[in-house]
């Protein structure tokens, strides 16, 4: 201990010594950790699990069903209703959600206030929060589809009733009275893969959700991609008709389950093709979370790019750290020579470098996590669709603070084994 | 104390061979104080970076107070050079920008001691030298004989059990040149071993044994002062622990 502690004064030494040199190497070998940490970050939190232990037995459901004669669009994400509730009353998955994304405006009914607040919504079925792992706080999900209940989530709740349970409590939605029934704990879901497509994988979870039927029924808006061959007035109009902007989940837990879904789904939509409800070739596809996300590019090529342009940037920096501290470590060749001359080995000599570079290494995780946090919020200024995961998490911390120790040993290593080989004998007189 | 059985040292490049010792034999009893002359390039240096363990031979015996070096470790040889031989280098080799005080501690870091006799062992070091008084000076504030003084006292300060001097006064006028070799007779006379390499034959006569090198061999031994049986006293044994 007291050797170490010895070389810790002595690294001191060092840097009173040469301040220079050490800011040069320092600030050499953070800039390229702080750039690849920052980009990083955004890349792990784009390539994260958004459900893990789940995410390989829930699939997004794609049918060929446009009724356009120009079918540009082949297998779709979005369905008909009457689709979306066909493989729903199946029963074939072993759990299913249909939904819808909407916004409405919300205000507690007993509030002498009149301000109402825009919130995201989620018109989907009460399986939903089964589906997508949703933990309740309070309450629980509605048993009625066609009735006034809903459930909120944190924030709203938060936000309205100060955290407290207010199962039972009543909100105005868009001129009308419902129940909240349930409320949801505090729910991060990144990416959300229940809507990734359309830009909006790294949205918050919903503020309210609401049975879809009563939804369609109250006409409530879809914000989201819609396309339709029919016309309509009204989104009741749309359970009949050929309006595609539903998306369905399902919930198959082994092979088994998705070959019987797939078969029930062909076989449905070989049946649609026979009463001529479905004019294209038939097309299903299933796509499991990772998948997914995949296909919605949810994972951002250009910043991949770039991330490992800025890789190959900290190898640069290394080379250059390397460089500066070989031309050190020849320049301080007296000192460490002196130093075996009087007693020391080549072991605590090496020892003494090694120490040398962890605090180095510290003290460039330390600064490149300033960068790499003032970097961040550049892009955050900049660069809109990135914005969302422009965050440094927890995790990243610690692999930077790993990033920065390998890469000041890797700039360290090879001086210090060099400096270690040299003869005695020639240097000192 | 020191002795070598047939070491020869030869340094070896792509096209030539240079045999820098060559059946080099010699005895160093303790409390001896023995002056190593010769011309430029017979070898002096070589001998005793051999005999101070910084360089290896080629082949021969070495044994240093009882311990055969040949096959140690490096481990091992720095722990031989820490606790048994004291260097003294013609250019002082202290580290300029560290205090009188530091760069006496130096070899004591490596020795494992605790503050209080790291502290014990540099005072008495510093004032056998005479510069009890300067702690926190800088090597740059010092006369060159000062310096001298300051890396005799970090050579003692381990205790060793031989101090090896290379030309110790080459960098030094003939004044501070005379402190410095009285100094050294000084401690042998407390009971160091002492061999030094000089190219001054005034000085070479002053000690115990004066032998001569030429192309790597032994050509010449003159014993000027016989050591006196009972003059040994071993320095750790007036030292503060």
């Amino acid at each position: 201990m007291e050797m170490f502690l010895y070389y810790i004064h002595l690294f001191a030494r060092n840097v009173k010594r040469t301040p220079l040199f050490f800011a040069l190497v320092i600030l050499t070998l953070s800039i390229g950790i702080g750039t690849l940490l920052a980009n990083l970050s955004m890349l792990s939190l784009m390539s994260t699990d958004p459900i893990p232990g789940k995410s390989e037995q829930i699939f997004n459901v794609n049918m060929n069903t446009y009724a356009g004669a120009n079918n540009r669009f082949g297998s779709m994400h979005v369905l008909r209703y009457s689709d979306a509730k066909a493989i729903l009353d199946s029963k074939v998955a072993n759990n299913a959600t249909m939904h819808y994304s909407s916004m409405v405006y919300s205000r507690r009914a007993d509030s002498q206030d009149l301000t109402r607040y825009a919130s995201p919504t989620r018109a989907t079925t009460a399986s939903f929060f089964e589906v997508m792992g949703a933990q309740f706080a309070h309450g629980e999900p509605w048993k009625n589809e066609h009735s006034n209940n809903i459930v909120i989530g944190h924030e709203l709740n938060v936000k309205l009733f100060g955290g407290a349970n207010s199962v039972g409590e009543k909100l105005e939605l868009q001129g009308k009275i419902y129940t909240i029934v349930g409320v949801l704990k505090p729910w991060e879901m990144r990416p959300l893969f229940y809507h990734a497509s359309e830009g909006k994988a790294f949205d918050k979870t919903d503020d309210i959700f609401v049975p879809i039927e009563v939804a369609i029924d109250n006409n409530w808006a879809v914000f989201a991609r819609t396309m339709s061959t029919d016309s309509y007035t009204t989104l009741d109009q749309t359970r009949q008709i050929n309006a595609y902007y539903i998306q369905v989940f399902v919930e198959l837990l082994d092979d088994k389950q998705h070959l019987a879904f797939q078969t029930f789904i062909d076989g449905y939509a070989n049946q649609l093709k026979e009463k001529g409800n479905h004019r294209h070739e038939v097309d299903n596809r299933l796509y499991n979370v990772n998948e997914w996300l995949d296909k919605n590019e949810v994972v951002n090529k250009d910043l991949l790019a770039f991330t490992i342009a800025t890789g190959l940037f900290l190898l640069v920096c290394i080379f250059n750290a390397n460089s500066l501290m070989l031309s050190r470590y020849q320049a301080s060749q007296f000192e460490a020579n002196l130093r075996r001359a009087v007693g020391a080995s080549k072991k605590q000599v090496f020892f003494q470098g090694v120490v040398e570079s962890i605090i180095l290494g510290i003290i460039c995780a330390l600064l490149s996590f300033v960068l790499a946090f003032s970097l961040l919020a550049l892009y955050r200024q900049l660069f809109d669709e990135l914005a969302p995961v422009a965050e440094l998490p927890l995790h990243m911390l610690v692999i930077g603070l790993g990033v920065a120790l390998t890469s000041s040993l890797l700039s360290t290593v090879y001086p210090l084994i060099q400096g270690t080989r040299t003869s005695l004998a020639s240097i000192l007189k | 104390m020191l002795s070598m059985k047939n070491i020869s040292r030869v340094y070896r490049s792509e096209t030539i061979q240079t045999h820098a010792l060559r059946d080099f034999s010699l005895e160093v009893e303790k409390g001896e104080f023995v002056a190593v002359t010769g011309p430029s390039g017979s070898g002096k240096s070589t001998f005793l970076n051999v005999a101070g363990l910084l360089d290896g031979f080629t082949q021969g015996e070495y044994t240093l107070d009882g311990t055969d070096v040949n096959g140690l470790s490096d481990d091992d040889l720095s722990r031989l050079r820490n606790e048994k031989i004291g260097f003294i280098f013609q250019n002082y080799n202290l580290i300029p920008d560290y205090s009188i005080f530091d760069n006496v501690d130096m070899p004591l870091r490596y020795r494992g001691l605790s503050a209080k006799q790291r502290r014990n062992r540099i005072e008495y070091a510093l004032e056998l030298v005479g510069l009890a008084s300067r702690h926190n000076y800088l090597p740059s504030q010092l006369s060159g004989g000062q310096q001298q003084r300051v890396a005799i006292a970090r050579a003692l300060a381990g205790e060793p059990k031989i101090l090896l001097a290379d030309e110790p006064t080459g960098n030094l006028d003939s004044l501070m040149a005379r402190q410095i070799m009285d100094l050294l007779k000084e401690i042998n006379a407390q009971g160091s071993t002492i061999i030094m390499v000089t190219h001054d034959p005034d000085q070479a006569r002053e000690v115990n044994r004066n032998i001569q090198i030429i192309d790597g061999q032994i050509t010449d031994y003159s014993i000027y002062a016989p050591m006196q049986p009972d003059s040994s006293i071993a320095l750790d044994k007036q030292q503060p622990a």
